[in-house]
């Protein structure tokens, strides 16, 4: 499989402490990565750090195999990014912005800059300042100028800050169809699993300035954005019976409870019918999946955000 | 080169759709219509001054200033000046050029004292805006090396510097015109050299000396305002530092001029019209090579330091 990030052994030390111990890690063509941890755990220095931002105090970022710190020009080509918030120049109009950084970039043309303008949605306010927009219409301009020169690796530092669920939604979907269809491989990063758990392929917990544990998500997620859901239902066995007469939920029996898999639009339609044959419903939770399982035993509930 | 060409575009572009360098413009066309319509009030030439007839305005000026001699010293001194000048004249038998839009420019070159200020405050602007906005970390992560973006902001400051510098010279020139006319070719102005005798010397190398002089002055004051903001990413620290040695800078040198060593003060050497022959060296002995030579070593001190400390640091969250 071919890598277009490799990171080995990287560490950072400010002053006498150590921020970053060790990080190894290797992202594939076409793959989104994400790195999670509580706030403070290290992921925007190990960002900066593979932007080249600020120094490498010891190991390597190799992108495309270009080191980032001896080639690098030739690395920083292939990158785009939003590190931290999706800062642009208030007083000029996003379009301005975006000229402004296709000048930096050799052989952007204008119908480039047109199109990612399209690719974001962006159309409508472009010529207006960036001082009017919202925190979403930032971080859309924010990944366009990051996209402009089609960068083999796109970085997102928080992307979904600031979103509202139809925000990250949109942002999700966007990120899976460059993975898939251009074969960008993407880190996106964040302190809250839940907003780009469904968007990763592979999770990095970081924790400390270490990486504690890989997990595969794409793996044991066998129908995408289907949920988990428990129900404590009576009388038993005549809910099953509704339940196993539609396609698109997964029905089992544990204990004295129903265990089903469903797209959550699904739900109210399944308490309806329920209520509708004369169920009595007492209880319907949605259950934790592995990933999150996983994230909150390694990092401590309490500590999130 | 030709993506350096780019980047001070993107600087242009940046520094003239901010509000406050169109503000700073408008202050200055301001006080230039200003400084126009004050003097056409204040000051009537004698009309006959450019006719055959200026030896009789000439001398009826002298008989009118040695009446009115006022007490004061300051204009006692001021009139007899004026009064050695048009003898000048008459004794030399020379027409004196009549006052126009050339005049204009050349007594209103102390606007370009604003234009040192402006162009302060962009140097001062022009790396901390960018950690202030955050923008910092864009520009830095494209396929071009720190060295090149500094450079081409550095090349920013010098060229909006020049363009003000022209702006204020062409303003002055295109208010004076209505009001006062033009002098018609080869103006002449009359001098006091560094021995106190006059001299009629070219208006036109005259005024180029009034602003040429100062500009270097002001290249050297932004540099070192560019240097400051680029060290310390503060906007305020680096306008604060470089407006008080620019109203000091002189003053500083006086008060340490009874040691050896304050021939190294750079404020010595800033202001190189003291080599001309109206003016007379601050330091003893000091020579014009000398002066450069000190100038330089400051210039590129500034811009070395600003640049080693710009290429290596590590840009993280303030």
């Amino acid at each position: 499989m071919q890598h277009t990030i490799e990171i080995s052994n990287l560490h950072k030390k400010i002053g006498k402490k150590e921020i970053i111990k060790g990080l190894t890690f290797s992202i594939r063509k076409g793959e989104v990565f994400g790195l999670i941890g509580p706030n403070g755990a290290g992921k925007t220095t190990t960002i900066r750090m593979i932007v080249g931002l600020i120094g490498i105090t010891e190991g390597e970022v190799r992108i495309l195999g270009q080191s980032i710190e001896n080639n690098f020009k030739e690395a920083i080509r292939e990158v785009g990014a939003i590190v931290e918030n999706p800062e642009m120049y208030p007083f000029m109009s996003g379009y301005k912005n975006l000229i402004h950084f296709a000048r930096m970039i050799p052989g952007i043309t204008k119908e480039r800059i047109d199109e990612v303008v399209r690719i974001v949605g962006l159309e409508k306010p472009i010529h207006e300042k960036v001082k009017k927009y919202s925190l979403g219409m930032r971080q859309r301009l924010g990944v366009a100028q990051a996209l402009l020169h089609s960068p083999s690796v796109l970085i997102l530092d928080e992307p979904t800050n600031g979103l509202d669920p139809a925000g990250i939604r949109e942002i999700r979907q966007y990120i899976r169809r460059l993975a898939e269809e251009e074969g960008v491989s993407v880190i996106v990063s964040s302190h809250m699993l839940s907003e780009i758990q469904l968007m990763c392929d592979r999770i990095g917990i970081i924790k400390n300035g270490e990486l504690i544990a890989i997990e595969d998500v794409r793996a044991n997620q066998d129908v995408e954005e289907q949920q988990g859901f428990t129900m404590d239902v009576q009388p038993i066995d005549q809910a099953l019976a509704i339940l196993r007469t539609r396609e698109d939920i997964s029905v089992e029996q544990t204990e004295e409870l129903i265990r089903i898999q469903c797209d959550r639009e699904v739900m109210p339609r399944l308490v309806q019918e329920l209520v509708r044959q004369d169920i009595s419903i007492y209880e319907i939770t949605q259950t934790k999946d592995s990933v999150e399982d996983r994230f909150f035993d390694l990092i401590g509930e309490n500590i999130i955000e | 080169m030709s993506r350096c060409i780019q980047l001070v575009r993107n600087e242009q572009m940046k520094l003239y759709l901010l509000r406050s360098t169109w503000i700073m413009l408008g202050i200055l066309l301001l006080l230039l219509i200003g400084s126009g319509i004050l003097i056409k009030a204040l000051e009537e030439e004698d009309p006959r001054i450019a006719t055959d007839e200026w030896r009789i305005a000439l001398e009826e000026e002298n008989a009118e200033l040695e009446q009115g001699m006022p007490e004061q010293e300051s204009f006692a001194s001021f009139n007899g000046l004026i009064i050695q000048e048009n003898n000048f004249y008459l004794e030399n038998d020379i027409q004196p050029t009549k006052y126009g839009a050339l005049h204009f420019v050349y007594e209103n070159s102390i606007f370009i004292l604003l234009v040192g200020l402006f162009s302060i405050i962009v140097a001062s602007g022009i790396v901390a805006n960018e950690h202030r906005w955050g923008t910092i970390k864009l520009l830095l992560i494209r396929p071009i090396t720190r060295t090149t973006i500094l450079f081409s902001k550095y090349v920013s400051v010098l060229l909006f510097t020049l363009t003000i510098t022209l702006a204020l010279v062409i303003g002055l020139f295109l208010v004076g015109l209505p009001l006062f006319g033009f002098e018609g070719s080869s103006p002449k102005i009359l001098i006091t050299t560094s021995d106190g005798s006059l001299e009629l010397v070219s208006l036109y190398k005259e005024i180029f000396a009034m602003f040429a002089y100062p500009f270097i002055e002001i290249i050297i004051l932004a540099t070192l305002a560019f240097m400051i903001s680029t060290i310390f990413k503060n906007n305020a620290m680096a306008l604060a530092t470089t407006l008080f040695f620019l109203f000091t800078g002189q003053q500083i040198y006086l008060w340490f001029e009874k040691y050896s060593w304050s021939k190294f003060i750079l404020f010595a050497h800033t202001d190189l019209s003291q080599y001309s022959i109206a003016g007379t060296p601050m330091v003893d002995g000091g020579t014009l090579p000398f002066s450069l030579i000190v100038i330089a070593v400051y210039y590129a001190l500034f811009l070395f330091l600003a640049w080693i400390i710009f290429a290596k640091r590590d840009v993280a969250g303030d």
